[in-house]
């Protein structure tokens, strides 16, 4: 079995409403960054969760690939000339979920009511 | 002692319009960083021939608002990049009552000859380079070792890198160059950032340690202990002699014990005292009979 690693990314972008924001673009922007540093043409890469509302993606690489696409996502400085940041909030083997964290922060927040 | 937290980005350029300038710093407390300074830039090649008398170097710029505003979260240090191509800069520099109001002082070589000044005696603790102009300017062996052993720190930008393709190739190949001259001692990275989407978390600017040849020890020593130890240093040099006040937060070595804890010493001294006699006397008997090759020690 393939080993694989997640990354649970937010998309910091200066306008937000000037890009059209979406898995396939999002995808292919991160695999010409990898090709254009380090010369891997088409590498394996999944999207697991994309929320365009939240600029959250959970996407996974094949092991090897791990080091690679972390430099390629912090060297990432546009998406679509739109100056921006892929800022890594985690990284991990296991499978990540940001709307787990998301309900988790509802549950937390005391109610207004109260 | 000067307090500085981890972690560090010692290059913000500095922007006249403020709202910049808080754009950036709050990205900076966002991303995770305690301490940085804010860089002003000075041509000593365009300096004005006439003027004498007056100090060439300017003030530094005023941030003390900045300062009250994010005073919980950030420290934020001042630091000047002097950009030169010949040695005068050194009589400036040692004149100079301003610089002295600046906690860091970068030099930024733009000739061979300046780079090799840069290295074995600027009166400065850091070595730039302009990742603009390119990489004309590589350091060779004997200066770079010669800068480690003065305590000279060698500063690595990361932000050209994330505007430019062509910039990233001269920052690769000016780190690759440390890295063979020197095995990437003594080495900073800082942002260079002009604005808050250039810049990157600390430990995202660690990991690039790999492709600018550091091991992964040295790239998180380069945002954090190197540039504590190049701050020491900076504060070293504009003080000069000090005072250091030691305290200590261990036990307390020199104390009065009780009665109990005297009779449970008296026992254990004893103890001791046997052990030191049979010691004693088994050294005698050594004495008597002395061997004739010396024993290694296991």
């Amino acid at each position: 079995m393939a080993a694989y690693y997640y990354f649970d990314i937010k998309l910091k972008l200066r306008d937000p409403d000037t890009v059209v924001l979406t898995p396939s673009l999002f995808r292919n922007c991160v695999l010409d960054a990898l090709d254009s540093f380090f010369c891997e043409e088409k590498p394996t890469m999944e999207i697991v969760k994309f929320c365009a509302l939240q600029q959250r993606v959970i996407f996974r690489v094949p092991e090897e690939l791990y080091e690679m696409t972390r430099i390629s996502l912090e060297l990432i400085g546009h998406y679509q000339e739109t100056p921006c940041h892929f800022q890594i909030l985690q990284t991990s083997k296991s499978t990540l979920d940001f709307e787990k964290d998301i309900e988790k922060n509802f549950v937390g927040l005391p109610n207004s009511e109260d | 002692m000067e307090q500085t937290k981890p972690f560090y980005d010692l290059s913000i350029p500095y922007n006249t319009d403020d709202s910049k300038m808080r754009a950036l710093l709050n990205e900076l407390v966002e991303l995770g960083y305690k301490t940085i300074a804010i860089d002003q830039s000075f041509d000593h090649s365009k300096k004005e021939n006439g003027k004498r008398g007056s100090d060439m170097f300017p003030e530094p710029q005023k941030i003390e608002h900045l300062r009250k505003e994010f005073q919980d979260k950030l420290r934020i240090l001042q630091r000047i990049t002097v950009l030169y191509v010949d040695v005068n800069v050194a009589h400036a520099m040692s004149v100079s009552l301003n610089l002295r109001k600046f906690n860091l002082i970068a030099g930024q070589p733009k000739t061979d000859a300046a780079l090799t000044h840069c290295c074995t005696t600027f009166n400065g603790d850091l070595i730039s380079f302009d990742p603009v102009a390119g990489s004309r300017l590589l350091v060779n062996r004997k200066a770079y070792q010669v800068a480690v052993r003065r305590g000279m720190f060698f500063e690595i930008k990361y932000a050209p890198a994330i505007v430019d393709s062509n910039n990233r190739k001269d920052m690769i190949k000016i780190a690759q160059n440390y890295c063979t001259k020197g095995k990437s001692k003594n080495i900073i990275f800082s942002s260079g950032a002009t604005h808050e989407f250039q810049l990157r978390g600390s430990y995202d600017v660690a990991n690039l340690a790999f492709i600018f040849g550091l091991s992964e020890d040295q790239g998180k020593n380069a945002v954090d202990r190197h540039c504590r130890q190049l701050f020491l240093k900076a504060e070293s040099r504009r003080l000069g002699k000090t005072i250091m006040f030691v305290k200590g937060n261990g036990p307390v070595v020199f104390s009065d014990s009780s009665e109990d804890d005297h009779s449970d010493e008296d026992e254990e001294m004893e103890g001791l005292k046997t052990h030191v006699k049979d010691y004693s006397e088994s050294e005698l008997i050594n004495e008597k009979n002395p061997p004739n090759k010396r024993l290694k020690m296991a």
